[in-house]
């Protein structure tokens, strides 16, 4: 088999992918090759559609035990069906500490220290704040009603409730982000980042999935499979970046440890799901036509004091209803198919409110690797979890009280198994390799010029939708990884 | 659910007669297509039973009072039996499985159970049938042919989701609702 000989691999083009690649072209003219598994799409490849068989070429699902995980599959990763919401970490966060007292995130990590990056993405992925009325903003940019009615509730109970930041220009509010956005309004990679790689000379191959990383001789050779091909491939590179997400960036660091025994023993382990649980209520006294605006338009920080935000959220039918399932709470029998089920789903549009709850989870889960190298996740809710779901569903409880509604009971509350849009933390940053996978500049320990760049090196939880951070990680560290080509 | 049982001899009759009934009643027919007779019996038995059973998890207007469609106006029969979605090989089992425990318990075949008697069939079998995992993926693609708007948009149309939009002008309220926490949507 012919080797490739290139200057820098990326694993990867979500959002540390993609980032560091454009970061890194710009920075040097190395020869920069992205394996992607996913295919490449444009604005005209996306469908409004519910099709499983569309949907499942966007997304790739995780099927764990206990725990049920969405990821976008693609060139541009999570951002082709992210919602577009883009938070900065609060700064407590990063003051997270250990049972034994001591900091998770590396020492030099705070909200100060990322926020000239943050910066920086915002302005590349020209990040904006919605709007409640159009006195000062475009029409566009407004919260929908659903997201109103959910304020309204909120300020009932004396809470706040802010618009949200989110990666959009020039909305069409046809409530189809979670599709991929046909329109190029919300602000993919695919139009920023990925043509800026490309401009400065970046390959970025598609239907090729990175299989095992080998040090030789000073490099690593990356074995790959070319899926198109059906061929096996191998390149060797300088510098290996991998950006597989928090699912599978610790797969492959595991597939490949035989060829990498000083790995940290953290790999794979501190899965967070963000505190991530998908609530809801009927609200008939309110028609708020669910369907128009964005998807997600709102945040409310009221409930930050027990370590949750809550976020008013439209979903495609077929997740409630076929894939997460939901019963009114009180419905005798309480099952998720049948003639009261279908009563009920007649309000879906107009008087169903889903609430999405993020919040400081216990990073309860863990990745491992089947016998045929495959991702094998699994996740036991701990008390600290628990705590915050529970403080989820007062919440949401509360808020559909105030509405005059009934709650629903959503797939958490009924089976236990958590499902997530966020995994985070399993090949986290650490000061120390007995802690953590990779430095402070996400370089993996006892390994140099090999890095992970990604949701897995976050530490904890967030509590807010983490797609800036990694946005910000990425752009931190490329200015590292730069000085050291 | 009806506690009138039958006797194991009775039971054992009845499932036979069922089971074979398809091709007692082709051995009646003309000799040489008894066969094929019997596979078109088996598989119109077999496509009743499951249409009886899109019928449960979404009942349409001859089970719903209101007269709207469900799971077979939306066509979950071809959904079920798409390849693609990985429940074809198991529809007969499934189908048998419905049609015995409507035998059991009431002494009838699925399809000729009231939507009571199909609906706690199946909530039995989803808490206690050794293929609990096959009930719940066909009651996913029901649910998905119906909401999901796989083949027609019965279902959409149910629950009044449009599809398909170029965007909206009439989204928003225009109003503020609540006080902000922040200045910029951050916390700091």
């Amino acid at each position: 088999m012919v080797t490739e000989k290139i200057d820098i691999c990326i694993i990867g083009s979500g959002f540390g992918g993609s980032i560091t690649a454009a970061r890194l072209g710009q920075a040097s003219d190395r020869s920069i090759v992205v394996l992607e598994k996913g295919r490449r799409w444009k604005g005209d490849d996306f469908q409004q559609s519910q099709d499983t068989k569309y949907l499942l070429e966007l997304y790739d699902d995780i099927y764990g035990d206990g725990i049920f995980i969405g990821l976008g599959k693609g060139v541009g990763g999570g951002s082709l069906i992210y919602s577009s919401l883009c938070f900065r970490t609060p700064s407590i966060v990063f003051e997270k500490r250990s049972r034994r007292g001591r900091r998770i995130w590396p020492h030099r990590y705070s909200r100060e220290s990322l926020d000239p990056y943050y910066e920086t993405a915002e302005s590349v992925l020209e990040v904006v704040q919605l709007g409640w009325t159009d006195e000062s903003l475009p029409s566009w940019q407004l919260v929908s009603k659903k997201d109103g009615i959910f304020a309204h509730a909120c300020d009932l109970l004396g809470k706040t409730c802010d618009p949200a930041r989110v990666s959009v220009k020039n909305c069409r509010n046809c409530g189809w982000c979670t599709a991929g956005c046909k329109f190029d309004k919300k602000q993919s990679l695919i139009l920023n980042y990925i043509p800026m790689a490309e401009e400065n000379g970046v390959e970025f191959r598609a239907g090729c999935e990175a299989w095992a990383i080998k040090p030789v001789r000073g490099k690593y050779r990356v074995t790959y499979r070319d899926l198109s091909a059906g061929a096996w491939k191998r390149l060797k590179a300088r510098t290996v970046i991998v950006a597989a997400g928090a699912i599978h960036s610790p797969a492959l660091l595991l597939r490949s440890k035989k060829y990498l025994p000083r790995l940290s023993r953290q790999v794979g382990r501190n899965l967070s799901g963000n505190g991530d649980i998908a609530l809801g209520g009927l609200v008939p006294d309110f028609d708020f036509v669910a369907y128009k605006g964005k998807i997600m338009g709102t945040i409310s920080y009221g409930w930050w004091e027990e370590g949750i935000v809550l976020e008013a959220a439209f979903a495609l039918p077929i997740g409630p209803t076929a894939k997460y399932n939901t019963h009114l709470e009180g419905a005798d029998p309480p099952y998720y198919w049948g003639l009261d089920h279908k009563h009920m789903m007649k309000n879906y549009s107009n008087h169903i409110l889903f609430i999405t709850g993020l919040g400081l989870d216990g990073n309860d889960g863990s990745v491992a690797i089947d016998w045929a190298g495959r991702p094998k996740v699994s996740w036991k809710t701990g008390p600290k979890s628990r705590s915050i779901y529970d403080a989820q569903i007062r919440a949401v409880g509360q808020i559909i009280e105030a509405l005059g509604g009934t709650m629903m009971v959503t797939h958490y509350m009924k089976t236990g198994e958590v499902i997530t849009a966020h995994p985070l933390g399993t090949c986290r940053m650490a000061d120390h390799v007995s802690r953590g996978v990779v430095d402070e500049n996400c370089q993996v320990f006892n390994y140099p010029n090999l890095y992970v760049v990604d949701g897995s090196v976050i530490p904890t939880s967030l509590g807010v939708n983490p797609a800036l951070t990694i946005a910000a990680i990425a752009e931190k560290v490329s200015v590292s990884t730069s000085a050291n080509l | 659910m009806s506690q009138k049982r039958i006797s194991r001899r009775g039971f054992l009759k009845l499932t036979i007669m069922c089971g074979s009934g398809a091709a007692g009643i082709s051995a009646l027919a003309t000799g040489s297509n008894a066969a094929e007779a019997a596979d078109f019996e088996s598989t119109c038995l077999q496509e009743e039973t499951l249409q009886a059973f899109a019928d449960t998890i979404i009942p349409g207007p001859h089970s719903d009072p209101e007269g709207s469609p469900g799971g077979v106006e939306a066509d979950a029969l071809e959904v079920l039996y798409d390849p693609y979605y990985g429940l074809k090989p198991f529809l007969g089992l499934l189908s048998r499985n419905l049609n015995r425990s409507g035998l059991w318990w009431y002494r009838k075949l699925f399809k000729e159970l009231d939507l009571c008697q199909r609906t706690a069939i199946v909530l039995f079998k989803d808490n206690f049938s050794f293929i609990k995992p096959i009930y719940e993926h066909a009651e996913m693609l029901v649910k998905l042919s119906f909401y999901g708007a796989i083949i027609n948009d019965v279902g959409t149309n149910y629950i009044s989701f449009p599809g398909p939009a170029p965007g909206y002008f009439d989204y928003s309220f225009n109003e503020q609702f609540a006080q902000p926490q922040t200045e910029n949507g951050n916390l700091p």
